[in-house]
């Protein structure tokens, strides 16, 4: 009798402490507020620093705030942020890819920033039309998270070795590659098994008017499959057939391929300014040097166009913006992050800030952030978004992968250009 | 007290909750949804028969299908014969047999994303350890694209399934020869039965039982393979090496398209069933 009453016990106590595991844990003191913060790495502290120092330092500054992150590899956060909205456990603040911006705020899930933004003198932190993109019928839904400047980093021993020059035009571009590939260097770093790392495809197409004709394209008035982009595609079969990739490319991921240009088995790597940390604490840093994707001459839009301007916006979930103390800490937030303190502490990083930024660079100290910072600023450029983040994720997803088909020489540019014609006519 | 009726149904309740909840009321919701346009953000709308007509077309769905059965074919190939021979040597209880079957166990128990990442070092066409090797002892021809091709990767993951799991299924043949009575064998010795018939007209009838398990267990095992592929090539390049699982998985949770993703489910569930059907058919007509 007693053993079975003991046995029940211990059963009831299991089961409570799993069903109460299973909870949140509320915020024990009414005062202490606390922000649930979405991020698109695994690794906050490593992979989005200039985020996470920023956190801390507002930490410090507000004992009364908490910010909890939550991150997960891009492709995971995606479709964790979907699921997350059919059972209303958005986070608090978030990132987002602008193309979600509009379903997100139709059905309700985010907060209109625009009367808060103005308020606060947020909107004016950034350059006229550098927040365009995160708006929806001219409401404010998202405020800028990080810079998307693409970049070919390159590695200026291996360079001297074979008396070769920073390619300033396609032609050179693919002459460096013949070159190095003749000589069993790899010419650049790539990951296939990362889809979505394309930045410097995603200039070709800006090159071939992208921003010209996207919307048509999207609302049905014209094609995907048209010849602007045939000749994008062809441009980058281009650089496959001049041995532009290592053998491997299909079998590793865009984190090994970094490692690959670290360890010096690359001439050049396919990135942005988002790895200049990475590279800024390895050995090489001080043979590094990075250029923009030369230039093609005969495209459709200027020919000095790349993309420039920001990365997905964060956005606030509507749920969050109810509860006045969490709204007002949010904001709070915002502008630390926006105002000078913040951006030095995100240049620290070797990140570019987002907003405007008055302070200097010690280039003796951060090599590869110092001529980053030069390249953002160069002259004579026409500074676009991000392709990848202006269509629908599925679409995106589609786009790179037709881009790594023609690369590896599995689609000809036409398959490649009817297979995403046909993704966005789903 | 434990074969009253009453309490033999109190006792199943929570299982046949669980059960019914997860499984049962999930199948059906998954057959609901691969009848819609559902995306995973807002409404799902009727649409009929429109995903299951795509998926007909769809050559990616028809090229994962080939891998998955070139997939079974080749781990049942493998486990069967293998796992049953090693069960038949481990049964003699020789010196260090238990070392033996440990280390045999061991791949089972090494989570499957380690299995994939050591087995990417071996099949890598540029930096594995087999086209190196073959390259080093002047064999260069015989080098192929184990991984990242666009045909062999499925062989490839039928052959490292085979090896995280055959002393799974070693053991459980294992288990089914300490069944077999010694005394048959030492009747048919005196009778004059040499080791062969011994083992085609005793041992494999006597251990029916072990391999249906082992049948069942291993296509089973090779149907739900996810990890081995995501790791190793992540369905790639450009969809050549997924499984019906991966690509589901692709469609569901990457692309965002949840009723296309269902019907593939559904699609994929009505083709286990009526292979599960078939087989039974034929075991219960053999065993009679």
């Amino acid at each position: 009798m007693k053993r079975r009453l003991l046995s029940l016990v211990m059963a009831a106590g299991l089961l409570v402490s799993l069903i109460t595991g299973c909870g949140k844990s509320e915020a024990s003191s009414e005062k202490k507020v606390t922000i649930i913060f979405g991020d698109q790495v695994a690794n906050v502290e490593e992979s989005s620093k200039y985020l996470w120092d920023v956190a801390q330092e507002f930490m410090k500054k507000n004992p009364d705030i908490t910010i909890e992150f939550q991150g997960s590899d891009h492709e995971d956060y995606i479709s964790k942020l979907k699921m997350a909205t059919q059972s209303d456990s958005l986070p608090d603040v978030f990132w987002i890819e602008p193309s979600m911006l509009s379903e997100f705020s139709e059905n309700g899930y985010i907060y209109d920033l625009t009367e808060d933004a103005k308020a606060r003198g947020i909107m004016d932190r950034f350059q006229d039309g550098m927040l365009d993109v995160n708006m929806v019928d001219g409401k404010l839904y998202g405020l800028p998270s990080e810079v998307m400047l693409p970049c070919y980093y390159y590695n200026k021993e291996i360079f001297k070795k074979y008396n070769l020059e920073v390619p300033k035009t396609w032609d050179e571009f693919l002459e460096v590659c013949k070159v190095l590939s003749a000589e069993g260097v790899t010419p650049i770093a790539k990951g296939a098994l990362s889809n979505w790392s394309v930045w410097n495809w995603q200039n070709i197409f800006v090159r071939y008017g992208f921003f010209n004709d996207i919307d048509d394209i999207l609302n049905g008035e014209k094609s995907f499959n048209n010849d602007n982009f045939i000749h994008a595609y062809e441009k980058i079969k281009e650089l496959s057939d001049a041995g532009a990739y290592a053998e491997n490319v299909k079998t590793i991921d865009y984190y090994q391929a970094i490692e690959v240009f670290l360890a010096g088995n690359a001439a050049m790597l396919d990135s942005g300014n988002f790895a200049c940390r990475d590279i800024e604490n390895s050995e090489i840093a001080n043979e590094v040097g990075c250029f923009s994707y030369p230039l093609i001459e005969n495209g459709v839009t200027d020919e000095m166009t790349r993309i420039g301007t920001f990365n997905g916006p964060y956005a606030v979930s509507s749920k969050a913006a109810s509860d006045e103390a969490k709204k007002e800490a949010i904001f709070k937030f915002f502008e630390f992050y926006y105002g000078e303190e913040g951006a030095q502490i995100v240049a620290n990083t070797n990140m570019l800030p987002t907003s405007k930024f008055s302070g200097t660079v010690d280039a003796e100290k951060n090599p590869v952030f110092a001529q980053i910072v030069d390249l953002y600023n160069e002259e004579g450029w026409s500074n676009q978004f991000q392709p990848y983040g202006y269509m629908a994720t599925n679409v995106a997803d589609t786009w790179a992968d037709s881009m790594w088909g023609v690369a590896l020489g599995n689609y000809t540019p036409e398959e490649a250009a009817e297979k995403v014609e046909q993704e966005i006519r789903y | 007290m434990l074969s009253n009726k009453k309490n033999i149904i109190l006792f199943s309740i929570p299982s046949f909750l669980f059960y019914t909840v997860f499984i049962i009321v999930s199948t059906f919701s998954t057959i609901k949804y691969s009848f819609t346009d559902f995306s995973g953000i807002g409404k799902a709308n009727f649409v009929g028969m429109e995903n299951y007509k795509r998926l007909l077309t769809d050559e990616i769905f028809i090229k994962s299908c080939s891998n998955t059965i070139i997939i079974l074919m080749v781990s049942f190939l493998l486990i069967l014969p293998i796992s049953f021979f090693l069960a038949y040597v481990l049964d003699w209880n020789f010196k260090g047999s238990s070392a033996v079957k440990a280390l045999n166990f061991t791949p089972y128990i090494i989570a499957p994303v380690i299995v994939a990442t050591i087995w990417v070092f071996l099949l890598d066409p540029t930096m594995g350890v087999i086209n190196n090797a073959l390259r080093i002892v002047g064999l260069e021809k015989l080098q192929q694209e184990w991984i990242g091709g666009n045909t062999k990767t499925p062989y490839s993951i039928g052959v490292v399934y085979a090896w995280q799991s055959i002393g799974y299924y070693a053991t459980i043949f294992l288990a089914g020869l300490k069944t077999v009575p010694t005394e048959i064998y030492e009747a048919s010795s005196i009778e004059g039965a040499n080791a062969w018939q011994k083992l085609r007209y005793i041992t494999l009838p006597m251990i029916k039982d072990s391999i249906v398990i082992v049948i069942v267990l291993a296509v089973n095992g090779a149907l739900k393979i996810f990890e081995l592929v995501y790791q190793m090539t992540n369905g790639g390049p450009n969809h050549k090496s997924e499984t019906a699982v991966t690509y589901m998985y692709y469609i569901m949770f990457k692309s965002g398209k949840y009723s296309y993703g269902s019907a593939m489910a559904v699609v994929v569930l009505v083709a286990c069933m009526i292979f599960t059907l078939i087989y039974i058919r034929n075991v219960k007509d053999n065993l009679e």
